[in-house]
């Protein structure tokens, strides 16, 4: 989208909930669900008295995170009070970190369009989740459930230029805390949360405008569409000599329009200062390297390594985009990465898709396609055939080879065979037979086509065809 | 701020507001005055040379103790019945919004 004489500025906050069993600084449970207020405990409710203590998980997948955004990881990190009133934060204040956040200092590459990009991580800090509060006019509700959930608040520069380029960085965050285990990326869950900071100015100028920063956005798309709205916004109160305020907006998905939800307040006003109930969170060398050495495959390797296979970059892209859909898909590589990359992606995927089913609810799994692909290699069954296995396969889960045999539809290759089977075609169209000796090669097909079904489909294409060639020629 | 100029009244307000006190103007008066001293006081000690210290966040040379990452359920009815105001199980407080 072009904006005549403006730029847009943007940098993202994601909120990643790490998939710990266990709050952040106290033992109740963390995970999603569960009857109202019921992963509470006088610690996550803010009773006086308590006191936090940290979850190891929790810090060794802060860490992971770090490293796979390839930050620094900072070896005394202190967590720090956050002040503010709400009653879904019983404290009064968020255990948050400042100054010394546990990761610094990383970048996230992606394409975008085909063209690398990469964008800076300033910071990635651990701190707690708030409780959820719902509103009912002149009460509202609170459930503590969420209250101390481990969160690592990824800071991204104001780097990025278009609502493309945001929504594509979030893309591949969630793709990273997935890969690495340490984050579902469950969008609707509140999993993984995407606050959009922007800002317009003239091109050329170096100051940054005022920001607005867009909260709660729960789908890349509507990143996209937010992002593109509020830059819209922005340069229209210009050209109209409008203040931009700095504000907090939130986005109506219905009406694709931010309405503005409170005034910002200014940094200080959190009054951060060290929590006088935790120590310096040290970090030994040893640890760090203990979480580099175990850290599994990241997406963007992945997907280069499947092109070293010989997929195509479009290919690597769509199958290392779910990290579910990339195990299966080194399950069912075998000796034939492409015909398995195709499998997947034109027939597998579209199953998927119309039963509207994940990769790991698929009814055939990924030894079973491979097997099918070693039938066709192996000039077992043809391809037109492995689409009816395939099919049969998708219903009732049977190994491909059992369908084959149940089913008698190996292959004829057998040229005795198939030569019968083209005489009496032959034979039972004498009038093609002489337009095609007369010089119309186009009356081929017609021969082809019967002459498979008359194999029931079965007969080997190649053998076939040179068959036919020679007898037609007569 | 420099070493006379004391905390303006003004900044008392904002920071009482931050902090959701209610300060009549006598007291704010007082806590004006008090929190003048305070700030002299760290003003007294910003003039220490500590170019060569190390910064300390706590005062104790104990490192942090974590915790395994183990669920312990917790009677929540427990918490609950603290609550002054409930809906079902959950809090019911003034409106926010």
């Amino acid at each position: 989208m072009a904006f005549n004489d403006y730029e847009a500025v943007i940098g993202l906050e994601i909120h990643v909930q790490l998939q710990t069993n266990s709050k952040l600084f106290c033992s109740s449970s963390a995970h999603f669900g569960g009857g109202d207020n019921e992963h509470t405990c006088p610690n996550c409710t803010g009773q006086p008295g308590a006191l936090p203590v940290v979850n190891e998980k929790a810090v060794e997948f802060g860490i992971k995170t770090g490293l796979a955004l390839n930050c620094s990881i900072r070896k005394d990190s202190v967590f720090a009070r956050k002040q503010y009133f709400y009653p879904d934060l019983p404290r009064g204040y968020q255990i948050s970190q400042f100054d010394k956040p546990l990761c610094e200092n990383g970048y996230l590459e992606f394409t975008l369009e085909g063209a690398p990009k990469r964008v800076t991580i300033e910071r990635a800090h651990m701190e707690e989740d708030a409780g959820k509060s719902t509103h009912h006019g002149d009460y509202s509700l609170i459930n503590l459930n969420r209250a101390g959930v481990p969160l690592m608040e990824i800071v991204s520069a104001p780097e990025m230029r278009s609502a493309q380029e945001a929504a594509e960085y979030a893309r591949t965050m969630r793709k990273v805390v997935r890969y690495i285990g340490v984050c579902d990326g469950n969008l609707e869950e509140g999993s993984l949360r995407c606050d959009c900071n922007v800002s317009i100015r003239k091109r050329g100028d170096s100051k940054l405008g005022t920001k607005v920063e867009i909260k709660n956005i729960n789908s890349f798309r509507f990143i996209e569409k937010a992002i593109e709205f509020e830059i819209q916004r922005q340069i229209d109160c210009k050209e109209t000599g409008e203040p931009i305020v700095q504000e907090t907006r939130l986005y109506d998905p219905d009406k694709n329009r931010t309405f503005s939800m409170r005034t910002k307040e200014e940094a200080h006003d959190y009054r951060y200062f060290p929590d006088p109930d935790q120590l310096v969170l040290e970090i030994e060398q040893a640890q760090i390297d203990a979480v580099k050495a175990a850290m599994p495959e990241l997406p963007a390797s992945r997907a280069k390594r499947f092109v070293e296979q010989g997929l195509s970059e479009f290919d690597a892209q769509t199958l290392t985009q779910e990290l579910e859909i990339a195990d299966y898909f080194e399950r069912a590589a075998g000796k034939n990465p492409k015909a398995a990359a195709n499998w997947i992606i034109s027939e597998l995927m579209r199953e998927l898709n119309e039963s509207k089913r994940e990769i790991s609810d698929s009814p055939i799994q990924a030894e079973q396609l491979a097997q099918l692909i070693a039938l066709i290699d192996a000039g077992t069954i043809s391809g037109k055939i492995a689409k009816t296995v395939f099919a049969e396969m998708w219903s009732s889960g049977k190994n491909p080879d059992v369908i084959v045999k149940e089913k008698g539809l190996t292959q004829i290759t057998d040229t005795g065979a198939i030569e019968k089977i083209v005489d009496d075609v032959i034979a039972a169209n004498p009038a093609q037979a002489a337009e095609y000796r007369s010089g119309k090669e186009k009356v081929f097909g017609f021969f082809v086509g019967q002459a498979m079904k008359a194999s029931k489909g079965q007969a080997s294409p190649d053998v076939m065809n040179e068959i036919l060639r020679k007898k037609l020629k007569g | 701020m420099s070493k006379t100029e004391k905390l303006t009244l003004q900044a008392v307000q904002k920071v009482s507001k931050l902090a959701r006190l209610k300060l009549t103007d006598s007291e704010m008066t007082s806590i004006q005055n008090q929190l003048s001293a305070v700030l002299e006081n760290f003003e007294q000690i910003a003039q220490v040379n500590t170019d060569e210290v190390r910064p300390l966040v706590t005062p104790t040379e104990i490192t942090q103790v974590l915790r395994p990452d183990v669920v312990e359920d917790f009677d929540s009815e427990k918490i609950l019945a603290n609550a002054p105001e409930k809906a079902g199980r959950l809090f019911k407080v003034p409106p926010v919004v």
